[in-house]
C-alpha cells in the first residue's frame, strides 16, 4: 500500500499519543466496588429507571427502561442493591437519573466467557430483538441504539457495510486493542449484522497505524468463511467520523444531494444505496448480545495521558468510576489539569475525578497542569486555516462570527448544520479561538430553536 | 428626545455635521482655512435663517395649497438668498469669496438649507423655524471652525483669522509650519477630521453607544 | 456530588490539543524574514537609514502600547506593531525625516489600524496606508536624491524615469538605456560585472544595459528595504514554503503584472505590443516587497485559496494600470490599498464546495 486513501478535503494531523497506550495488551479492569450508571447513555430519549434505592440488582438487570424505539435499555453492571438515585444535568441541559449502585452479592458470569449460543436459525425479528435487549449503542460513533441501525433501511437496500475500526482519535487505541484481541468476535458480530442487513459489500477498514493487524484479522476472517474486504485508510483526522470514512471509500459528495442521514451515513450513488457504518466496539456488543445472550454492561476504554503511570486499554464495566480506571493504571504522577472523557479533539472535559464511565465513553485522558493551560485568545486575522481544514467545506470563522451575533438563520444557510463538532478548526486556529465549540453552542441553541430537524428525537 | 432649547439642539443633540452629518460637502470642501471657514459658515448662517424665515412664512400663506408649489417657492428663496449671500460675500471678502468659489451659491442646493427651508415651509410656526435654523447654523458653524482649525494647522502649519490692527490675520506654528502633513488639506484629511470628531461628539453626547455591530 | 461526567458543562471547550502554530508566531517570523532586507538597506544608506527604522518601528510600538491601554490589553507582545513599523520604515526613503517615518507609522498603527478595531479588524493594510499618507504629505521627503554606499546621488528608479521622460518606458528605448542616458549614477561593480557580461554575451547579440547589476544587487536609490530584491524574494519564498503566507499570492500577482507589463508595457513610450520592460519593472520600485509582505497580510487579503487567485490577478492588473498609467510613479502600494477594499466582496464569493447533508442525531 503506497498512500493510504483519505476524505476529499480539509481534516488535520494531531500529534499520535495513541502509542502511549497501544502496545499494552487489552486488561479486564476490578470490578468497582460501587457503580453510578446514568440513565442516558445514547442519543435519544432516556431511559426511564425501574430501580427503587433499596432494591438488590443482579449483574446484568435491566435498571432502566427505554422510553420510546429511539431510547435503549441500561443494564446493572454489577451485582448489588441500589443505594441512591440521583438527579443530574447532562450536557445540552437536560436531566435524567443515576442510579448509583454499591456492589455485594454473586457474580452471574464473572471470568467465564461463557457458552456461544447458536443464532443462525433465528430470525432477523427475534436476533433484533436480542440486540435491543440487551440494550447496545452504536459505540464508535451516533451511540443511536443498535437496533435501529441494524434495521433495514426503508426504500432500499444496503448497499455497503462498513465496519469501522479506525480511530475516532489519534489519541485514543481501543480499536486497535479491539482489532488485536477480539478478531473472533467482531467476525461474528459482522456475520450477524450481514445477516440482519444483507448488503452487497461488507468493508473493514482500519487506520495506518494498525495495518500490521490486517493478517490477523484476515485469518479470523478465513475460518469463519465469510467474504469481507479489509481496507487500510490514512489516519488523518477525523478519518474515524462516519461520514468522511463513506466519503473515502466511495467518493465524497457535495452538499444538497442525498437524502439525510438517519442512524447510519449515507451517501448517495447512482444507485443511491445506502451505506451503514458501525464501529468494531459495537459488533463485538452484537456478538455478546447474540451469542452470549450478555447484556451491554462493560466496555473498551483507553486510559492515557501523559501523566498516567502505565497508560493502556481496559475492559471496564459501565459506572466504574474514572478515579478508579486511573488507579487501575497505576495512577497519576502528576497532579491532572484537565481530565478529558473521550478523544482530545472533541472529548469533553470534567472538573472533578468522580465522574464515571459510560457507554459513550471510549477514552479518558488525564492532561497535565501545563497541557491543560487554556492559551490565550486572539483576534481572528483572517489566514483561512479553518477553512482548509474544514472537512465539511464550511467557512468556519464566518460562521463563528454569525453565531456571536446570534444569527440563526444566516448560519444555517451558510452550512452550520452539517458541522459534525469534529475540532478541525479549532486545531487549525493560529489565534486559538474556540471555534469549534462555539459553532457546537450555535447548533444546540438553532436546534433547541427548532431551527433544525433533528433525526432523532 | 426633545430637550433643551431649539438653539442648544442645533449645536449638541441635532448637530447637523456630526450628528445629522447634513451639510457636509461644504464642510469637507472649504474647511482648509480658518478664514474662509469663518465667511463660509457665517454665509450658510445667513442663507439658513433667511431662508427659513421666509419659508415659513410662505408656509403660512401656502396651506393647503400642495407640496409642490410649497418646495417651489423654499427651493426658490433659498437660491435667491443663496446668490445675495455670495454677492455680498464678493463685495466684503474678495478673497474668501475667490477662495470659496461656487461654493456659496451651491448653497442653494444644500441638504441642510434647502430641507430646514421645505420643514419651515410645510408649517413649522415661524419663532420655531427662526430658532432651530439658527441653532442648526451655529452648530454647524462651531463644527467648522474645528474642523478647519485642526485642518489647517496640521496642513499648512498656520491659522488665519481677521487682521486686526498690526496682527495680519495668521498665526503660525513654527514646528507644523516647518514640514507640514500637506495630506490634512486634501479630502482624506477633510474625512478623518470629520469622522474623528464625529466619533468625539457621539461619545460626549452617549450616542451610539450600545448601537450594535 | 458525583455525575457520571457528562454533566459538567466543561470549562475548557474542546478540542484539548491545538496545533502548532500560532498568530504571534506566524507575525514574528513574517518580521524575520523582513530583517534581512532591511539590514541591507541599513548597510546601503547607512546610519540615516538605521533611524528611520527606529523611529517607524519605536513610534508603531509606542502607538500600539497607548492605544491598546485604551481597551485595557498589552499586544505589543504579538507582534503586529513591530512588523507594521518595520515594513513602514522599509518603504520610506532614507532620506526621510524622524518626524515623517514616526508620523507615518502612528497613522498606521492609530488611524488604519486601531480605529477600526485593533488586530484583525482593519480593512487596508496599514503599512501601506500609513507610507501613502506620508507620501502625499510630505512629497518633498521622497524627491531627494540619495548616494548609496557605492553609488552617487540619485532618485528611485521609477522616479528618475518619470522624470527623465514624459511617459512611462522610453522612447524606443528600454527602461534602463533611458536611465542610463539620463546620467542615472551606477556603481563601479555594476560597470565591472556588466562589462565582463557583455564581453562574454557579445557573440550571441545581448547587451545588458549598465545599472542591470545594480538593480539586482541591490545597489540603487530607493526605500530602505525595497531595494533588495534577492533577499526579499529569499524571505518571501521562505514564508511561503513554511506556510505563513500562501504563495498563490505574490506568484500570481507578481505573473500577472509581469504578463501585462511585457505585453502592454511599451505601449506608452511607443514600442508596441510584446516589448515592456516586465524584469525592470519587476526589480524596480516596491514592487516585490509589497507583494511579498504586505499584499500577503492575512487581514487584508481573502480568505480561501480560490479567493487568494482573483484577488492577486486583480493586484496585478491594478499595480499595471496605477504603475503605468497612474501619477504616483509606484503604483504597488496604492494598488494593494485598492484591491484591499474588494476583498470582503471576493469572500462573499471564493467560498469552499461543502460536503454532505445536514447531520442528524446529539451526541
Amino acid at each position: 500500500m503506497t498512500q493510504a486513501k483519505s476524505f476529499p478535503r480539509g481534516g488535520v494531523y494531531p500529534p499520535d499519543t495513541s502509542a502511549l497506550s497501544r502496545l499494552e495488551p487489552l486488561t479486564n479492569a476490578a470490578v468497582p466496588p460501587r457503580a453510578i450508571i446514568s440513565m442516558r447513555q445514547h442519543a435519544g430519549p432516556p431511559a426511564e429507571c425501574i430501580v427503587r434505592p433499596g432494591d438488590g440488582v443482579r449483574e446484568g438487570m435491566m435498571i432502566g427502561r427505554a422510553q420510546g424505539p429511539r431510547s435503549a435499555h441500561v443494564h446493572s453492571s454489577i451485582p448489588g442493591r441500589v443505594v441512591e438515585i440521583m438527579e443530574e444535568t447532562v450536557a445540552g441541559g437536560e436531566r435524567c437519573q443515576a442510579v448509583a449502585i454499591e456492589m455485594g452479592g454473586e457474580f452471574d458470569r464473572s471470568g467465564r466467557a461463557g457458552e456461544e449460543r447458536e443464532w443462525q436459525a433465528l430470525s432477523r425479528f427475534a436476533l433484533l430483538g436480542k440486540i435491543q435487549s440487551a440494550g447496545v449503542v452504536d459505540l464508535g460513533g451516533t451511540f443511536q441504539p443498535a437496533h435501529l441501525a441494524l434495521a433495514s433501511p426503508p426504500g432500499g437496500a444496503v448497499g455497503v457495510l462498513i465496519a469501522n475500526g479506525v480511530e475516532s482519535d489519534p489519541s485514543l487505541s481501543c480499536m486497535s486493542a479491539l482489532l488485536r484481541e477480539k478478531a473472533r468476535e467482531i467476525v461474528t458480530g459482522l456475520r450477524i449484522a450481514r445477516k440482519l442487513l444483507a448488503p452487497s459489500r461488507v468493508v473493514l477498514v482500519v487506520g495506518e497505524a494498525d495495518g500490521h493487524l490486517v493478517p490477523g484479522f484476515e485469518r479470523a476472517v478465513d475460518e469463519a468463511g465469510e467474504e469481507i474486504e479489509i481496507t487500510v485508510v490514512s489516519s488523518k483526522y477525523p478519518q474515524g467520523d462516519a461520514e468522511q470514512l463513506a466519503a473515502t471509500l466511495l467518493g465524497g459528495r457535495r452538499a444538497g444531494q442525498g437524502t439525510r442521514r438517519s442512524v447510519s451515513a449515507t451517501v448517495g450513488h447512482a444507485e443511491d444505496r445506502h451505506v451503514v457504518v458501525l464501529a468494531v466496539g459495537t459488533l463485538l456488543a452484537v456478538h455478546e448480545a447474540v451469542a452470549l445472550d450478555k447484556p451491554l454492561i462493560e466496555r473498551v476504554v483507553t486510559v492515557s495521558g501523559s501523566i498516567v503511570r502505565h497508560p493502556r486499554n481496559l475492559k471496564a464495566r459501565i459506572g466504574t468510576r474514572i478515579e478508579e480506571l486511573f488507579d487501575e493504571c497505576g495512577g497519576l504522577s502528576a497532579p491532572a489539569g484537565a481530565i478529558v472523557l473521550g478523544g482530545l479533539m472533541m472529548g469533553r472535559a470534567v472538573d472533578s475525578p468522580n465522574a464515571s464511565l459510560t457507554k459513550t465513553v471510549s477514552g479518558v485522558i488525564a492532561l497535565s497542569a501545563k497541557e491543560a493551560r487554556v492559551p490565550r485568545e486572539r483576534p481572528c486575522i483572517g489566514c483561512g486555516r479553518c477553512i482548509d481544514a474544514c472537512p465539511w467545506g464550511l467557512v468556519p470563522t464566518r460562521l463563528y462570527k454569525l453565531a456571536a451575533h446570534g444569527r440563526c438563520d444566516a448560519a444555517l444557510a451558510e452550512g452550520l448544520a452539517a458541522c459534525s463538532e469534529c475540532g478541525c478548526c479549532a486545531f487549525a486556529c493560529p489565534s486559538r479561538i474556540p471555534l469549534a465549540d462555539g459553532l457546537g453552542r450555535m447548533k444546540g441553541a438553532c436546534g433547541a430553536a427548532g431551527k433544525i430537524a433533528e433525526a432523532t428525537a | 428626545m426633545k430637550q433643551g432649547s431649539e438653539i442648544v439642539r442645533g449645536l449638541a443633540s441635532e448637530n447637523p455635521l456630526f450628528v445629522l452629518f447634513m451639510g457636509m460637502c461644504p464642510a469637507l470642501a472649504v474647511s482648509t482655512r480658518l478664514l474662509t471657514s469663518l465667511w463660509m459658515s457665517l454665509a450658510i448662517l445667513c442663507v439658513l435663517v433667511a431662508s427659513t424665515l421666509f419659508s415659513s412664512i410662505v408656509g403660512l400663506f401656502a396651506r393647503g395649497k400642495g407640496a409642490r408649489a410649497r418646495w417651489l417657492a423654499s427651493l426658490f428663496l433659498t437660491a435667491c438668498f443663496a446668490t445675495c449671500a455670495d454677492l455680498l460675500l464678493g463685495f466684503f471678502a474678495a478673497d474668501a469669496h475667490a477662495a470659496l468659489g461656487l461654493y456659496v451659491p451651491l448653497l442653494a442646493v444644500n441638504c441642510l438649507v434647502t430641507g430646514r427651508a421645505e420643514m419651515a415651509a410645510r408649517g413649522q410656526p415661524v419663532g420655531r423655524a427662526l430658532l432651530a435654523a439658527l441653532g442648526a447654523g451655529l452648530g454647524l458653524a462651531a463644527c467648522f471652525t474645528v474642523i478647519a482649525a485642526a485642518r489647517e494647522a496640521l496642513g499648512f502649519g498656520t491659522l488665519t483669522l481677521f487682521p486686526v490692527g498690526r496682527f495680519t490675520g495668521t498665526l503660525v506654528i513654527a514646528p507644523l509650519a516647518a514640514s507640514p502633513a500637506r495630506a490634512a488639506t486634501f479630502a482624506c484629511g477633510g474625512f478623518l477630521a470629520a469622522g474623528y470628531l464625529a466619533a468625539l461628539a457621539a461619545r460626549l453626547l452617549r450616542r451610539g453607544a450600545g448601537s450594535g455591530p | 456530588m458525583s455525575g457520571t461526567g457528562a454533566s459538567v458543562v466543561p470549562a475548557r471547550p474542546a478540542p484539548h490539543v491545538r496545533g502548532a502554530v500560532s498568530a504571534p508566531e506566524l507575525i514574528w517570523s513574517a518580521a524575520l524574514c523582513l530583517l534581512p532586507a532591511s539590514a541591507w538597506g541599513i548597510l546601503v544608506f547607512g546610519t540615516p537609514a538605521a533611524f528611520v527604522l527606529l523611529a517607524s518601528i519605536g513610534s508603531a510600538l509606542v502607538c500600539e502600547a497607548l492605544t491598546a491601554l485604551l481597551r485595557r490589553e498589552f499586544t505589543l507582545l504579538d507582534g503586529s506593531a513591530f512588523l507594521t513599523g518595520l515594513m513602514v520604515g522599509c518603504l520610506l526613503p532614507p532620506g526621510a525625516p524622524i518626524h515623517v517615518a514616526a508620523v507615518a507609522s502612528g497613522f498606521a498603527i492609530v488611524v488604519v489600524k486601531q480605529t477600526f478595531g485593533g488586530l484583525g479588524r482593519n480593512w487596508m493594510n496599514p503599512a501601506l496606508a500609513g507610507v501613502v499618507f506620508a507620501r502625499l504629505s510630505w512629497s518633498e521627503a521622497f524627491a531627494v536624491p540619495v548616494s548609496t554606499r557605492w553609488s552617487g546621488p540619485g532618485l528611485a528608479p521609477l522616479d528618475a524615469l518619470a522624470a527623465a521622460l514624459p511617459g512611462p518606458g522610453s522612447g524606443g528605448r528600454g527602461a534602463l538605456e533611458t536611465l542610463a542616458a539620463a546620467g542615472y549614477p551606477v556603481s563601479a561593480a555594476d560597470g565591472r560585472v556588466v562589462g565582463w557580461l557583455n564581453a562574454r554575451l557579445a557573440p550571441l547579440g545581448v547587451a545588458l544595459p549598465p545599472g542591470a547589476f545594480d538593480l539586482l544587487a541591490g545597489i540603487r536609490p530607493g526605500g530602505i528595504g525595497e531595494i533588495a530584491v534577492l533577499l526579499l524574494i529569499a524571505g518571501g519564498v521562505f514564508l511561503a514554503a513554511r506556510r505563513v503566507i500562501r504563495w498563490q499570492l505574490p506568484a500570481v500577482h507578481l505573473a500577472t503584472f509581469a504578463l501585462l507589463a511585457w505585453v502592454f508595457g511599451g505601449l506608452g513610450a511607443g514600442r508596441g505590443f510584446f516589448a515592456g520592460d516586465a524584469v525592470f519593472h519587476l526589480l524596480a520600485g516596491s514592487l516585490l516587497l509589497v507583494s511579498f509582505f504586505m499584499a500577503t497580510d492575512p487581514v487584508t487579503s481573502p480568505l480561501t485559496p480560490a479567493g487568494t487567485i482573483a484577488y492577486g490577478i486583480g493586484l496585478g492588473a491594478a499595480t499595471f494600470l496605477l504603475r503605468f498609467y497612474g501619477s504616483m510613479p509606484d503604483g504597488a502600494p496604492l494598488a494593494v490599498i485598492l484591491m484591499n477594499c474588494t476583498v470582503p466582496l471576493i469572500d462573499r464569493y471564493a467560498k469552499p464546495v461543502r460536503l454532505a447533508a445536514p447531520r442528524g442525531g446529539a451526541r
